[in-house]
């Protein structure tokens, strides 16, 4: 599974950012390995289920859509189709511009013709697309039960789903650009606390260290909280954007935090 | 109390609010993302009143479909059996949200009734995302969080070092919070996608 493969070295991350943090509060290194260990297996269950629940909210924008660009594609070629079977040949014949969404109507107007309607068309079935809309599966199991409709009632019926399919999908892209905007926004504030704690941390040395001799682990244990900070942040508010977590923000965020905090340490507070 | 069971404390306390997380995110899937009243279910609605109008046989195999894969919700599903076996709709029959108080969304004026739906869908989710910048407080909360161990760590190098060993709850708290706004989004969004 490809977000399994996310969970665990987003995973890593963190524990790995944890453990240092807890090997910087105490020089137990038994004590730390152990809370890591406790800690790495409920931070993948969590960043899994995340992960699960982000990528089917994605598929259901791709699901309504789909389901519009099929209803779409119906009506246009209810004129010339007189029945539900070839009506769907003909969708499937549309040629496809390799969008997400025209691929899943392929698949699932493939697995239509294939499953119930026309048992000849054996590899057609691009494996039939996993619809996580209910209302997506509903109208596409209503197709399947339904193969004896004739032009005026098949007209109705895609009329009355076009009306639906256009909420839907003009609802979802709305939805979408608000959630971009939003993204950017929350982008930004990521990229400033970050820089800010790079900021914050840097000064607080130069300006203490003429003054104060043993701070070492005291200025490790709060860069490595700072570090372990920004991971919780970043790794886990990527839910909230309804995107998958990218190692591009974790490194980015990193290394403006390095560069702020790391760098000329007498240069140019 | 020594640092070990600070440390000791601190992973409790993660792994407890792992699960509840775990567990709130089971929740939210089980009832297939919707919460509360979904303006989009009462669109669905109309239009399989629609399809019921127009073609009662579609009407009566969308009723009969495998009841146990519960791709409508319940309220929908016992309404389709209702209207298959000629049972007449009434309004009052259904909880509306607070928008569709004023008027009955089965008259005949359907275009009418399209285009409003429509814009209070959209005027809803707005307002119900945006307007009252939860997501703005949000940011603002977790930026907060994010800054405050600076104050925290500035008081404990200047006058008491003690105060360094409470940094892993600090730590599980920060932890804990950001799951639960975490699940208070994801719901804010999931109700609007049915």
């Amino acid at each position: 599974m490809a977000f399994a493969g996310k969970a665990i070295s987003l995973t890593l991350v963190f524990a790995s950012n944890f453990f240092l943090f807890l090997f910087s509060m105490t020089s137990n290194f038994f004590l730390s390995f152990s809370c890591s260990l406790t800690t790495i297996f409920f931070v993948y269950i969590v960043v899994k289920g995340c992960i699960e629940v982000v990528t089917e909210l994605t598929e259901r924008f791709t699901d309504y859509e789909a389901l519009h660009l099929f209803v779409t594609k119906s009506i246009k070629s209810l004129g010339y189709q007189r029945n539900l079977l070839s009506l769907l040949e003909e969708v499937y014949k549309t040629p496809c511009k390799g969008s997400e969404a025209q691929l899943k109507i392929r698949g699932i107007v493939g697995g239509l013709l294939y499953k119930k309607i026309l048992k000849v068309k054996k590899k057609n079935s691009s494996g039939a697309a996993k619809l996580s809309s209910p209302l997506t599966r509903l109208v596409f199991s209503l197709l399947e039960k339904l193969d004896s409709f004739d032009e005026a009632s098949l007209k109705n019926f895609m009329t009355s789903l076009h009306d639906l399919t256009l909420s839907l999908y003009l609802n979802a892209k709305k939805l979408r650009e608000l959630i971009a905007v939003e993204r950017l926004k929350h982008r930004v504030l990521q990229i400033a606390s970050s820089m800010t704690l790079g900021f914050v941390i840097k000064t607080f040395f130069v300006f203490t260290r003429f003054s104060y001799t043993n701070l070492t682990s005291n200025v490790l244990t709060f860069v490595s909280l700072a570090l372990l900070s920004i991971t919780i942040f970043t790794t886990l508010t990527c839910a909230i954007q309804l995107r998958h977590p990218s190692f591009k923000d974790l490194t980015l965020c990193f290394t403006l935090f390095a560069a702020l905090a790391c760098l000329p340490l007498n240069g140019w507070v | 109390m020594s640092s070990e069971s600070v440390i000791i404390l601190s992973s409790i306390l993660m792994a407890i609010f792992s699960a509840i997380f775990d567990h709130q995110l089971k929740e939210l899937r089980k009832r297939n993302f919707t919460t509360g009243s979904n303006p989009l279910l009462f669109k669905m609605l109309s239009i399989m009143r629609h399809v019921h109008q127009n073609i009662p046989s579609s009407f009566i195999a969308l009723a009969r479909l495998d009841s146990s894969r519960q791709i409508l919700p319940s309220q929908l599903r016992s309404l389709a059996w209702k209207l298959s076996l000629g049972y007449r709709l009434e309004t009052k029959t259904l909880d509306l949200p607070p928008f569709m108080g004023f008027f009955d969304p089965f008259t005949r004026n359907e275009q009418k009734i399209n285009e409003h739906m429509f814009q209070e869908i959209i005027g809803d989710l707005r307002r119900r995302l945006f307007t009252t910048n939860i997501r703005n407080i949000i940011t603002l909360i977790i930026t907060g969080i994010t800054i405050t161990p600076v104050i925290v760590i500035i008081s404990a190098l200047f006058y008491q070092k003690g105060i360094l060993e409470v940094l892993p709850i600090v730590t599980s708290l920060f932890y804990g919070i950001v799951l639960q706004l975490i699940v208070v989004v994801l719901k804010r969004y999931a109700s609007v996608l049915i």
